[in-house]
Parts: structure tokens; sequence; C-alpha cells
């Protein structure tokens, strides 16, 4: 191995969900500055307080729960990282009691050149990772009506649409529909209850 | 904010006090609902959520009582509250009524004037309520609030050795707004 090889390797972005170009990782202090202009640009947040660096420094470096404020046992915020270093986006991952249930909200950089590719990739690692790691039933992801991109990796990925909600938040300053993508664990699929349809459904 | 919304058969109000909120939520999860499986709040959680907003709180989570206009009894409660936040341009409402007081319209009405609750008080555009698949009752009680269909949400609840899905309804504010319920509704 070269010397050069030995730093090159040095400088690779590890983590736990590792794809071809982007890893997926905890957040690093180094990633907060651009982390919160992400998280202020991504129109399917709650918004309770605008997101500010000050506000998510306090919120990285709480020390009032056992859990950082980015890393809870129902809430957790995954660093989108390209290999060769840079932050590119965040996963937001949301769980239902321990029941093997992912709510998630993936928010990429709207200027990368290549978007597309790093969005797929980073679906597609974060399901092997939670597949190898968690034994996930349920995975699902929160899209924007008219949101690029994501619909696709998603389709991609394995997942259907589940369901779109009508007016469901704010977007620019009109109503805007909120789709959810699902996949779906064989231990759903083999187990789930054909409950026939109900009212309206058939309408 | 008004508080007490009156119809023809209940009327949704504050809980009276601590003690009738915490009975009602006891006697309601004693025991698994069919539907939605078992539920259990620790009595310390129900006394500080209630200590610290009496469950009314504008621009979240609210839960009122539903009283029978007949007798004065409780018969359940009714939940609503923001999605998204404080900013949130929707909502949601959901209907808990004791078993014994099923078939009399009761969770019928008190969706309805929830709905006017939430639109009446809050700038929402939206209200939606869900409930799981095999609930017949409750997915026909939604449309006849003039709820419509909107999707389901795949095997997402599991009661019974079984997953089922949650179906989804919603009412927009226009819809709402042609409710003979706004006729109706008396607030106080």
């Amino acid at each position: 191995m070269q010397p050069n090889e030995t730093s090159q390797q040095a400088e690779m972005e590890r983590g736990f969900a590792m794809g071809k170009h982007v890893v997926l990782r905890p957040v690093l202090e180094k990633d907060l500055p651009e982390l919160a202009k992400l998280l202020a640009a991504d129109p399917c947040d709650e918004k309770p307080q605008p997101w500010t660096l000050a506000r998510l420094k306090k919120l990285y470096e709480d020390k009032e729960k056992d859990d950082s404020g980015l890393w809870s046992k129902a809430k957790r915020y995954f660093a989108v990282v390209r290999k060769t270093g840079g932050l590119v986006g965040f996963l937001k991952e949301s769980e239902d009691w321990g029941a093997g249930f992912f709510w998630n909200r993936l928010q990429l950089a709207e200027t990368l050149d290549d978007r597309d590719q790093l969005g797929r990739d980073a679906i597609a690692a974060y399901v092997a990772y939670k597949r190898k790691w968690h034994n996930p039933r349920r995975i699902s992801f929160d899209v924007l009506q008219g949101e690029a991109g994501l619909p696709d990796w998603l389709a991609a990925a394995g997942f259907v649409l589940d369901v779109t909600l009508t007016h469901q938040l704010q977007h620019a300053g009109r109503p805007a529909a909120l789709s959810l993508y699902a996949w779906l664990s064989d231990e759903i699929r083999n187990n789930l209850a054909d409950d026939g349809p109900v009212a309206g459904e058939e309408d | 904010m008004y508080t007490i919304w009156t119809g023809e058969r209940v009327r949704l109000r504050p809980f009276a006090d601590e003690h009738e909120w915490l009975e009602m939520q006891e006697e309601m999860h004693r025991e698994p609902n069919d539907f939605w499986g078992a539920w259990w709040h620790p009595r310390a959680k129900l006394k500080k959520e209630f200590e610290e907003t009496g469950m009314l709180e504008a621009g979240k989570e609210c839960v009122f009582a539903i009283e029978r206009l007949d007798t004065g009894e409780a018969v359940g409660f009714e939940e609503c509250g923001p999605c998204y936040g404080p900013s949130a341009i929707s909502g949601w409402v959901g209907t808990f009524i004791k078993r014994e007081q099923w078939s009399r319209g009761f969770g019928f009405e008190a969706k309805l004037l929830a709905m006017c609750f939430m639109f009446e008080n809050f700038p929402y555009v939206r209200v939606g309520a869900d409930t799981v698949a095999n609930h017949k009752r409750a997915a026909r009680g939604l449309q006849l609030c003039g709820m419509t269909f909107e999707g389901r949400t795949h095997g997402v609840h599991y009661t019974d050795g079984k997953y089922h899905d949650i179906v989804c309804y919603r009412i927009l504010r226009e819809e709402w707004e042609q409710l003979p319920i706004r006729q109706i509704v008396k607030r106080g």
C-alpha cells in the first residue's frame, strides 16, 4: 500500500449505512452548520421553532436527557455524507415504540449535480442497513407533493405509494399534499389481514 | 376559544376535574380495545398532563369529555390536535365512546362538534381521521360525518394476531362549511 493510499483511506467517510457514493452516520459536530441549513429548508419539517445553528447546537449538546436530541430512542438524525467527505443531506428516522416501524424523511441539498445518483444510493444503503441490523417490519418515507427525485428513488428500492393526504401541510405559501411511501417486510406481507373494503373505498 | 360545543345529543366540554379525567381514562383503557388493542397511560403521567393544561391548550392536542344531553353522563372522550406542529394547516380528530354507549349516534355527533372546534378556532384547511381497516362501523361513521376516504397505510397496526391497514379519511374546510351541524351547534 502506498503512503498516499493510506491517507486517502483515512479521509474516507465511514458510517452505519454504506452506499456506493454516500454514507449515513450519526451527526457529528462538524456537520452542524450545513445541517442547520438543510433542516431549515425541509418543507416537511414540523418547525415548532425555526431551525438555527444555535438551536441545533443546543440539541446536539443536550445533557438533560440520556440521549442527544439528535439521536434518541424515538427519533434519530443521520447525516448523509459523500464517501469522499461533505454533507449532502440528512435522514430523519422516527420509530414507533420499538415495534420495527420506521417513519422517515430524506432531504438532500437541491443544488447537487449528482443528486439523483446520491438519492438512490442513500435510500438503498439505508434499507440495507436496517435489514442487516434492526429487523424492520415497515419502513416509510414522507414525500411532499411535486417533490422531484424521491418517489423514483423509493420505487427503485421497492417502496410503493401508501396514501396521499390532501392539503396536509403548507409549502411555498400554499396547501400541499403529503404522500407516504412504504416498504413492507415479509412478516407483514405474510400476516396481513384481509379486512376488505371500507366505507367510501369502493366508490 | 370556545370550549363547550353542544349538538342535539351530546356536548363536548372540558373535563370537570382531574378525578373525572383519570376515571375516564382508566375505565376506557383497563382492558384492550377490540380494534386498537391494549393501551395504558400511568396515572402519574395523566395527572401531570391534566395539571399542566386541563387537556385544553390552543395549538396542541386537546381532549374533551363527551357528555350526553339527556342524562348528563360522560360517555367518552374526543381528542383533536394539529398535524405538523403549531403552524399546521391540518388537524386530526379521534373519538372514543364507552362500549355500552355505542349505536346511539354519540360518536357521530361528537366528531361533527370536534370539526366545528377545529375549523372555527384554527386556520385549518383540512381535518383528518383514521381507523383500523377492520373497524367497519368507525369507517362508516367517518364517511357519514362528511369525510372522504383517502387511502390506506398498509400493515401498520398489529392486533389480534394480524397486521391491519389503517384507513385514512379527511374533510376540507369548504366541505365542512356545507354540513348541517353548523346550523345546529351551540358554542359556549
